[in-house]
């Protein structure tokens, strides 16, 4: 389970980012958070991955506060990023083994890699290939596949649809949802309206740092989102 | 987790181009170096065995003194073929002289290139090649990964930051001491093929010592390099600013430093030096002339101008000769003891200017790679400052029992000195037999004293390996990886 507490932070030169974030991503669920460039989406995953450190609140995940023990905090979670970044001159399974490891994944065997390559829907052929030759919607798979192999409870992906084509985007969502049903707690910044909504178990929109509204899937049934969105996008001021 | 890092980083490195690259010019220009440099050493020695066996020198008696040379000749280091240091540069030999010890030739004609370049050997590959590629490694190994994102995605798992630098540090240096075993490998099989074997112990040692220099001189770069990586975002700034440093640490620091060494402690030249000791001698040449003549006035009554030195009676000349003697050589010792002492004060100010230029000299790692290097492989100061320590020490002690006593008798007369040979002068004092003037034998230092001289450039070489490593983890932790 993730969650933000109050969670504000104001950058050294002023510029307040998040403000006073109150959230929470149970296990089992996706949640998306719309928002545009600047809104803040950035911001709360850095905020859980302790690359900055709040200014105010608290982010903790399964109860852990990622401030006081970022260690630990991190064994938790997963992070998938909008451009997978990994090690260009090694191989999907050479990159999948090194962040096993990292992750805590020590002796897999190269079955085990396999099972997780191709479980993410990666051609065989590209499992001992250099990542040098990767499309994007490759790398985003075996983000996916690192996170699978890692096994943390909570997964944080920070636009990754953001550059696939229909079908990687379909595929890399239908992987995510797959998470889901394995229990985790899946926290998603898009801007991408159209798979919040088909996806996303709820949907939160930010608007300069906050929280402007939570949608479960069952009212955005009955809503069109992207209105919503605009509307919100379209406001002078945050209430 | 360190050693999984480590071995990733590796991994990376071997798989570069930049590693590549350097690997293949050290390839390509280690066996060249060492071959070019044992055909420079061979002239060299046969030069001495030349010069040693062909002329042994001697001395010989004149007007005024003892005349003649008597050279010490230096043999060539043979590990100058991995590292050329000053050997060709230092005379061929030192002349003995009754006007003290004088240089001989260089080993070898200077060559203007080499001169503006430096020598091309294993000191070079290690101190240029190999410090240009642990920059090159160093560059990007923060910035770089920053950059490409993957420093996020690694530190988005539960690493901490400290065990990822080393981690980093570990695989850069591995890497580093791999083209630096390899540098050393084939300077070691070129040897082999060219016949030199450097199995002595002192040989051995040098070469073991030199090789944790150049290993220590490797991770000292690359820690540099991490440093400079951790405190730029960019890893474009990272390696424009590595450049400027390499260029300040391998071209500017040694050369600048011997310039701020003139210009602090300024020596006379050799021109001021030598009318300084023409100055030097000249009161003593007058009082010479004057208290012989004097002498010789006083004991034969006879007047200036020619003399007839067989209208003399023979007690006479014997008083002169005796009387004569010792004012010469009361003379002798004090103008000897101005000379000395100019000489003394002279070498102190070159002494100092030099410990001056080699202390600033080691704000480089470069500068104390190559001062280590040249002192273990007796090509560099340390033992030209050995040499010249053991001849001063047999130029006095032959002074003593040679230059400063006067055999025959000599008598001024006008403008011109005569002399009459002791063989002439019943009872007059005859030099010794050359057979009992010892022959100079230069003793190498011991191999302990070596190593303790270059414990200051060791510790320069240690300093910056800890001391950007430490400022590296500093800079790291508080490293904004967004």
């Amino acid at each position: 389970m993730l969650q933000a507490i109050d969670l504000t932070k104001r950058y050294e030169d002023g510029l307040l980012a998040l403000d006073g974030l109150n959230l929470t991503v149970n296990p089992g669920e996706i949640f998306c958070l719309l928002g545009a460039n600047g809104a803040g989406k950035t911001t709360t995953i850095n905020l859980f991955l302790n690359f900055i450190e709040p200014t105010e609140g608290t982010c903790l995940v399964d109860g852990v506060d990622v401030v006081r023990e970022p260690l630990r905090a991190k064994r938790l979670l997963s992070y998938v990023s909008e451009n997978v970044m990994l090690y260009e001159n090694f191989t999907a399974r050479q990159n999948l083994d090194f962040f096993a490891k990292l992750g805590g994944r020590n002796g897999l065997s190269k079955d085990d890699s396999y099972a997780a390559l191709r479980r993410v829907g990666l051609q065989e052929k590209a499992f001992e290939q250099r990542l040098k030759v990767f499309s994007k919607g490759m790398r985003q798979k075996l983000g996916i596949a690192i996170a699978i192999i890692k096994d943390a409870p909570n997964v944080l992906l920070d636009e990754p649809t953001v550059g696939l084509d229909p079908k990687a985007g379909s595929e890399f969502m239908a992987l995510l949802k797959g998470l889901r049903d394995e229990g985790k707690a899946i926290f998603m910044s898009t801007h991408d309206v159209f798979r919040a909504k088909e996806h996303a178990d709820r949907v939160g929109i930010m608007k300069e740092g906050r929280l402007v509204t939570v949608r479960t899937s069952q009212e955005l049934a009955a809503e069109n989102l992207e209105r919503l969105y605009l509307e919100y996008m379209a406001a002078e001021q945050v209430a | 987790m360190i050693r999984t890092i480590a071995l990733r980083e590796i991994l990376e490195h071997l798989k570069s181009v930049r590693v590549s690259a350097i690997v293949l010019l050290v390839i390509a220009i280690v066996p060249l170096a060492v071959i070019v440099n044992h055909r420079a050493y061979q002239q060299r020695l046969d030069n001495f065995s030349r010069l040693s066996t062909g002329r042994r020198g001697g001395f010989s008696m004149s007007a005024g003194g003892t005349g003649g040379e008597y050279p010490a000749y230096r043999r060539p280091s043979e590990l100058s073929v991995l590292v050329t240091g000053a050997d060709p540069y230092m005379p061929a030999y030192w002349s003995f002289t009754a006007n003290g010890l004088q240089d001989g030739p260089p080993a070898a004609t200077p060559h203007g290139l080499a001169e503006l370049a430096g020598e091309i050997d294993l000191l070079f590959v290690v101190r240029v090649v190999i410090g240009l590629l642990a920059f090159l490694l160093a560059f990007d190994v923060v910035a770089g990964e920053r950059e490409s994102g993957t420093l996020k995605a690694v530190l988005a798992h539960s690493v901490p930051r400290a065990q990822l630098l080393l981690g980093k540090i570990a695989g850069g240096s591995a890497t580093l001491l791999m083209a630096v075993l390899l540098a050393f490998v084939l300077a070691m099989l070129t040897l082999q093929i060219v016949h030199v074997s450097l199995l002595t112990g002192r040989a051995v040692v040098a070469v073991a010592l030199f090789l944790v220099a150049s290993a220590l001189y490797a991770i000292a770069f690359f820690a540099i390099g991490t440093l400079v990586s951790c405190l730029t975002a960019s890893s474009r700034t990272a390696l424009v600013s590595l450049l400027v440093v390499w260029v300040g640490f391998v071209l500017v620091i040694p050369r600048l430093a011997t310039v701020a060494a003139q210009a602090i402690r300024p020596v006379d030249s050799d021109q001021v030096l030598g009318i300084r000791l023409r100055e030097a001698a000249k009161p003593f040449e007058d009082e010479q002339g004057r208290k012989l003549e004097g002498l010789w006035m006083r004991l034969s009554g006879q007047p200036r101008g020619m003399i007839n030195a067989s209208l003399v009676s023979v007690p006479v000349r014997l008083d002169y000769q005796n009387q004569s003697t010792q004012i010469i050589e009361d003379i002798n010792r004090r103008h000897r003891d101005a000379v000395n002492g100019i000489l003394r004060d002279q070498e102190r100010a070159v002494e100092s200017q030099q410990a001056l230029a080699r202390t600033l000299s080691r704000l480089s790692p470069a500068a104390a790679l190559g001062l280590a290097a040249a002192d273990l492989t007796g090509t560099g100061d340390g033992i030209r400052g050995e040499w010249l320590r053991q001849l001063h020490t047999k130029q006095q002690l032959l002074e003593s029992q040679l230059f400063d006593l006067h055999f025959g008798m000599t008598i001024r007369s006008g403008g011109s000195t005569s002399m009459m040979q002791g063989d002439n002068v019943p009872g007059a004092r005859r030099p010794p037999p050359d057979s009992t003037l010892s022959r100079f034998t230069f003793q190498p230092p011991a191999v302990a004293s070596v190593v303790a001289g270059t414990a200051p450039d060791f510790g320069v070489l240690l300093a910056y390996v800890g001391l950007p490593m430490l400022l590296a983890f500093f800079a790291f932790l508080r490293y904004d990886v967004r």
